[in-house]
């Protein structure tokens, strides 16, 4: 137990100092005042003890260490719940997300675009403006390639100098060749703002889309007030093919007595027995709501067929509901076969005399109100 | 993922080893067994003011694939006469080398450890029950035992006539060097005792 305790904490000791790397560019840099203040950029903040590499996604524990969040998770996943640095113990809900790190590390990183030492980065030879197209992701490969490959460089240097000997013989002057250059940078300015407005885009659209479905909730919610206002509209069309077809029947869009409350949609068809008669029915709904309401829905149920043009001449009807009738109980199918309402609610040609259809449309309010 | 992390972060480790202040002052070595860093020599010099002063004592590392989330597996290449050390496999009973292995760890931490132990031992947590029992029942044999080894394994300064004469009587009678210091001081250096145990 004695030992453990002291080889524990010697361990500690070292691998607090170990954690920062003496100098993780390399040797490839000639840029020693950069390179310092990286160093120190880096140092405990910025490395990840675990990988020894940068930081990638942080995460900060309850104990003060920073890791990489896939390294720590698959420290955890070995079984091992204490913390790597300190071994106090690790609970999921003590390990957070460290954002202002990973923003403070892209600053960094970009400032130092060379710097992307790391596994996995490509770090690009230095003649790659001059399309030498070696790769590695160690600075030391990088470095061996520099020495090795001079004489391609040498050669890749020289027909880079004869492309430009042939520019130069182009008839351009030297205020001209300026206001090329100028050109280029403006073009590259350019590039950056259409990189940022295209951005700026994607963000607003997707604002644009979270919107509209906040609207269509907000819509659905509205007609949860017991009222449905029904335009049936192609009516002619529709008491036609009702006509041509005795099984034909039209529904209307839902509707809620309540924002919990019971679902419910309206019906027309031809009456069975009487061709020329409009039947109008209510149904109740299988609704979201079903399992807290009570049943059979005892309510009042005020139906209106709506004169447009002169509102004296609307007709209302009214009825209670009754327990017995089946059309008031909880649907079992999506919606309730039994409806309630009138069999014969108006004669068709009575309905257009009275002059009810405006624009081919008739228009039914029902209102339902739990009592 | 995990062949990669551990291949990286032996890449990183031996870098920042190279340049640690242990190397400057000769106290700790490391270098590559294969071109695939999953096999290291280290190196660590016998701490001061212990029977391993001034020797140089070799070990075999090897890195698992899952490196760092598992420790190095770590052995003592070079024969060594310490409680915590197996005298005939060089296996190490160390807690950091098992159960309380942890990811910031490194092979650095792991030598300086391993140094730690040699100027530390456990004898109540023992790899060589022999060595412990001598180690806590007579001290002064298990240090002048283990500067012996440490002389003639380690190239360790203190030499001991009377053991190496030991040793050559046994080897006279056929027992091959190791077997015979092994024997010679398990038993305190009785010579009797020792042949008995052999033979």
């Amino acid at each position: 137990m004695n030992r453990e305790m002291s080889a524990d904490e010697s361990v500690q000791a070292e691998a607090s100092n170990n954690s920062i790397p003496k100098n993780k560019t390399g040797s490839t840099l000639n840029e020693p005042q950069r390179t310092k203040s990286l160093e120190e950029a880096t140092q405990e903040n910025y490395m990840c003890s675990i990988c020894l590499s940068w930081l990638e996604d942080p995460v900060l524990t309850k104990c003060g260490h920073r890791f990489c969040s896939s390294c720590l998770n698959e420290w955890r996943t070995k079984k091992n719940s204490k913390c790597p640095m300190d071994s106090h113990d690790l609970n999921i809900e003590d390990i957070f997300p460290d954002n202002y790190t990973k923003r403070q590390i892209t600053e960094i990183r970009k400032s130092f675009p060379e710097e992307l030492n790391r596994p996995n980065v490509m770090i690009e030879c230095r003649f790659s403006t001059l399309s030498c197209d070696f790769k590695t992701t160690s600075a030391g490969e990088l470095d061996l390639h520099m020495k090795e490959g001079t004489k391609e460089h040498i050669d890749l240097l020289l027909s880079s100098y004869l492309r430009t000997q042939y520019q130069a013989w182009d008839p351009l002057d030297k205020s001209q060749s300026n206001d090329k250059e100028e050109f280029f940078r403006q073009q590259s300015s350019t590039r950056d703002l259409i990189n940022a407005m295209f951005e700026r885009i994607v963000i607003l659209e997707q604002h644009t889309r979270e919107q509209a479905i906040k609207i269509e909730a907000l819509q659905s919610t509205e007609k949860r007030h017991g009222t449905l206002v029904w335009k049936i509209e192609d009516f002619k069309r529709k008491v036609e093919s009702m006509q041509n077809n005795s099984n034909m029947m039209f529904y209307s869009t839902d509707a809620y007595t309540s924002p919990d409350g019971y679902k419910f949609c309206a019906r027309i068809n031809l009456s069975h027995k009487m061709r020329d008669y409009l039947s109008l029915h209510v149904h109740l709904r299988k609704g979201e709501n079903d399992y807290h309401l009570s049943w059979p829905f005892i309510g009042r149920i005020k139906i209106s067929m709506i004169h447009t043009k002169n509102a004296a001449l609307s007709q209302h009807d009214c009825i209670m509901s009754k327990p017995e009738i089946l059309a008031f109980h909880r649907p079992n199918e999506e919606i309730s076969c039994r409806g309630f309402g009138f069999t014969e609610y108006a004669i068709i040609s009575d309905i257009i005399k009275r002059g009810f259809i405006e624009n081919d449309c008739l228009v039914i309010k029902i209102q339902m109100n739990i009592v | 993922m995990a062949v990669n992390m551990a291949v990286s972060r032996i890449k990183r480790e031996f870098k920042e080893v190279l340049k640690s202040d242990e190397i400057a002052q000769c106290s700790i070595k490391l270098e590559l067994a294969n071109d695939n860093f999953t096999e290291l020599r280290g190196e660590i010099a016998g701490p001061p003011d212990t029977p391993y002063e001034k020797g140089t004592f070799l070990l075999e590392i090897h890195v698992p694939e899952t490196y760092p989330f598992n420790p190095p597996k770590v052995k003592f290449i070079t024969k060594i006469w310490h409680p915590n050390i197996s005298s005939v496999t060089g296996a190490i009973c160390l807690d950091i080398l098992k159960d309380n292995w942890a990811a910031a760890m490194t092979l650095r931490t792991v030598l300086l450890s391993l140094q730690a132990l040699l100027a530390a031992a456990e004898p109540d947590d023992p790899q060589d029950a022999v060595v412990a029992s001598q180690f806590k029942d007579n001290y002064e044999m298990f240090c002048k035992t283990a500067k012996h080894w440490t002389n003639v394994y380690a190239k360790g300064p203190h030499k001991f006539p009377d053991f190496d004469a030991k040793v050559q009587r046994l080897r006279d009678m056929g027992v091959n060097d190791f077997d015979a210091r092994a024997a010679l001081s398990r038993h305190n250096w009785d010579i009797n005792l020792a042949t008995n145990d052999i033979f």
